[in-house]
């Protein structure tokens, strides 16, 4: 018995020192780039893993907030993240709700139809034509409307509709409200765990978005952060374009992009713990039933 | 009610149905200006293109090689730790460590590759460390024998913590009564693992191996297009990457259609077999 107490008390210590070394693998990267970037850009070229910013300065960030597309940029970033979420889950919301009612006809087909486009597509070069014949290339649009619904995301919320009483629907009926009224006063603000969730879902999807971007936009001034940061990526790894900086001038390029690192993960980053007390119940529903 | 539904349905119409009937294009030789209507039909001669152009095979193999070794390291990962994390007993260390390992899922594939560049480019501490140790290779990302070892390591560095809520939901869902009949009979926590947890979460692990199998044929573009550089590029394309280097860059408009097209139906075949294989063999099944 003594034998087993101390085998199970051994797996504990194990067990607790793997997850938090794991942990520390997780977050130290982002850590490291975070001190980094605020470290001298001549210490950071030397290449040492550092715990704590050393002689401290924000130069690589006045670098990049004087660029003259950044503030562009960041704006373009900004705007595709709220104004696509928002598009998205208004869509989605309309879209699955109908869906969700077993009596409506013709829902089981339309919410097939949706389900199809998950296993089949067209592919890449029909859309990227699409997108072309609408007029859409090169403007923000483009990033919004062509991925405006996550087909997955339908499939989550009809099913957490379906699991909603009836009862509240005839309710909403006597007191007089229209489908609208039911779907916007009622379904939604009870559905907050899974619509918070799935918000969050779409603003991630928004933010880090690259492929349309790369595919759809050409000209700078509607870049998003992502593809502005592959593109300092690019010149920054040359060598030759390091070298090509001068003694005289500092060498910041290196903190440049940690910097830019950073803006383009922190602000995404913090939407997730607003999120964070409806989404842990929010992905289990979906999770469980999806 | 159908008033409701008709702005999602005409989105699905235009972006996801319209295209569907673009993949004609396969079939003509495509001309921005002649459209749709009044480009040439070619036939299978695009198909017949692609199956004897030598980078097929190349696209192909990158493909498989890249999936078969996610499934082999990546799909086991989430299912490990959230055993571990299932034994842990303060509340408190458990939820951090949640917190810490979701959070490499917000965050893009472009940081993420920007992340291992600056690790392992020729001035990278890890490049430093591995010469140190005596590999002799200072251009890591230029090496083609690790650039699916790099592609792997990173997907599961992104996404193995956020894999593990679903399984952790499935734990969640076990009754305690069980272990508390075993701890009676004797067992330990080895043997409550292997005779409860396992089995009980079995079922989970089977529905999501299936639908890992449905996924072979996507990869993310994102990933492999930023990773990407001429020198490893043959052990980095595929099939996305391809596409958009032949359709969208160079306007191979109906060549590339043609190699989407491969893509789609194989993809599609797999998850309809998917779908059949755990019907056969469990009572789950998504359609």
């Amino acid at each position: 018995m003594k034998k087993l107490r101390f085998g199970s008390f051994a797996f504990d210590a194990g067990n607790y020192a793997a997850l938090a070394l794991l942990a520390v693998l997780m977050i130290f990267p982002f850590w490291n780039v975070l001190v980094s970037s605020i470290t001298a850009p001549h210490l950071v070229l030397e290449g040492a893993i550092r715990l704590w910013p050393e002689q401290l300065t924000f130069v690589a960030f006045t670098t990049i907030f004087n660029t003259p597309n950044f503030v562009k940029v960041f704006q373009n970033t900004v705007f595709i993240t709220v104004i696509g979420t928002f598009i998205s889950m208004l869509l989605s919301v309309l879209l699955a709700y109908p869906l969700s009612k077993k009596r409506l006809a013709g829902a089981n087909a339309m919410a097939f139809a949706v389900f199809f486009t998950m296993m089949f597509s067209g592919g890449i070069i029909p859309s990227y034509l699409l997108v072309k014949s609408l007029g859409m290339m090169n403007t923000l649009w483009s990033l919004m409307i062509p991925n405006a619904i996550n087909a997955f995301n339908i499939m989550i919320l009809i099913s957490f509709f379906r699991t909603l009483p009836e009862e509240l629907e005839d309710s909403g009926r006597i007191d007089g409200c229209n489908d609208f009224g039911i779907l916007f006063r009622i379904m939604v603000p009870i559905s907050m765990p899974i619509i918070a969730t799935l918000t969050l879902f779409y603003a991630v999807a928004q933010w880090n978005m690259f492929f349309q971007a790369v595919m759809y936009i050409s000209n700078p001034n509607n870049y998003t952060l992502q593809v502005l940061l592959r593109q300092l990526l690019i010149v920054l790894t040359s060598d030759a374009v390091a070298a090509s900086l001068s003694e005289d001038v500092p060498r910041i390029g290196v903190t440049v992009k940690l910097a830019m690192i950073v803006v383009s993960t922190v602000p995404i980053l913090l939407v997730y713990p607003f999120l964070q007390k409806h989404f842990a119940k929010g992905m289990m529903l979906g999770s469980v039933k999806g | 009610m159908y008033l409701m539904a008709l702005p999602g349905l005409l989105y699905f119409a235009v972006f996801h149905y319209f295209p569907m009937w673009g993949i004609v294009i396969a079939f003509q030789d495509y001309n921005p200006f002649d459209g749709l209507m009044h480009s040439e039909w070619v036939g299978f001669d695009h198909f017949t293109r692609l199956f004897k152009h030598p980078d097929f095979w190349l696209i192909l193999r990158n493909t498989l090689v890249v999936s078969i070794l996610n499934i082999v390291f990546f799909f086991p990962a989430p299912i490990v730790l959230a055993l571990l994390l299932n034994e842990v007993r303060t509340a408190f260390f458990k939820k951090s460590v949640q917190t810490v390992i979701y959070l490499p899922h917000f965050v893009s594939w472009v940081v993420i590759c920007s992340l291992t560049i600056s690790l392992m480019n020729s001035e990278g501490v890890l490049t430093k460390l591995v010469h140190a140790m005596g590999y002799p290779q200072l251009q890591l990302l230029m090496d083609k024998s690790l650039f699916w070892g790099i592609i792997t390591v990173q997907s599961i560095w992104k996404d193995a913590g956020w894999g593990t809520i679903i399984f952790l939901a499935a734990l969640a869902g076990i009754s305690p009564d069980l272990y508390e009949s075993a701890k009676v009979d004797g067992a330990n926590r080895w043997q409550q693992t292997i005779h409860i947890t396992l089995p009980c979460v079995m079922n989970t692990i089977i529905i999501l191996l299936i639908l890992r199998l449905g996924q072979v044929m996507n990869i993310s573009f994102d990933q492999l297009y930023i990773m990407g550089n001429p020198l490893v590029k043959e052990v980095a394309e595929v099939f996305d990457t391809y596409v958009y280097q032949a359709g969208v860059l160079q306007g191979n408009f109906s060549y590339a259609t043609a190699v989407g097209i491969f893509k789609s139906a194989v993809g599609f075949l797999l998850i309809i077999t998917a779908n059949y294989i755990s019907k056969k063999t469990s009572e789950h099944h998504l359609f």
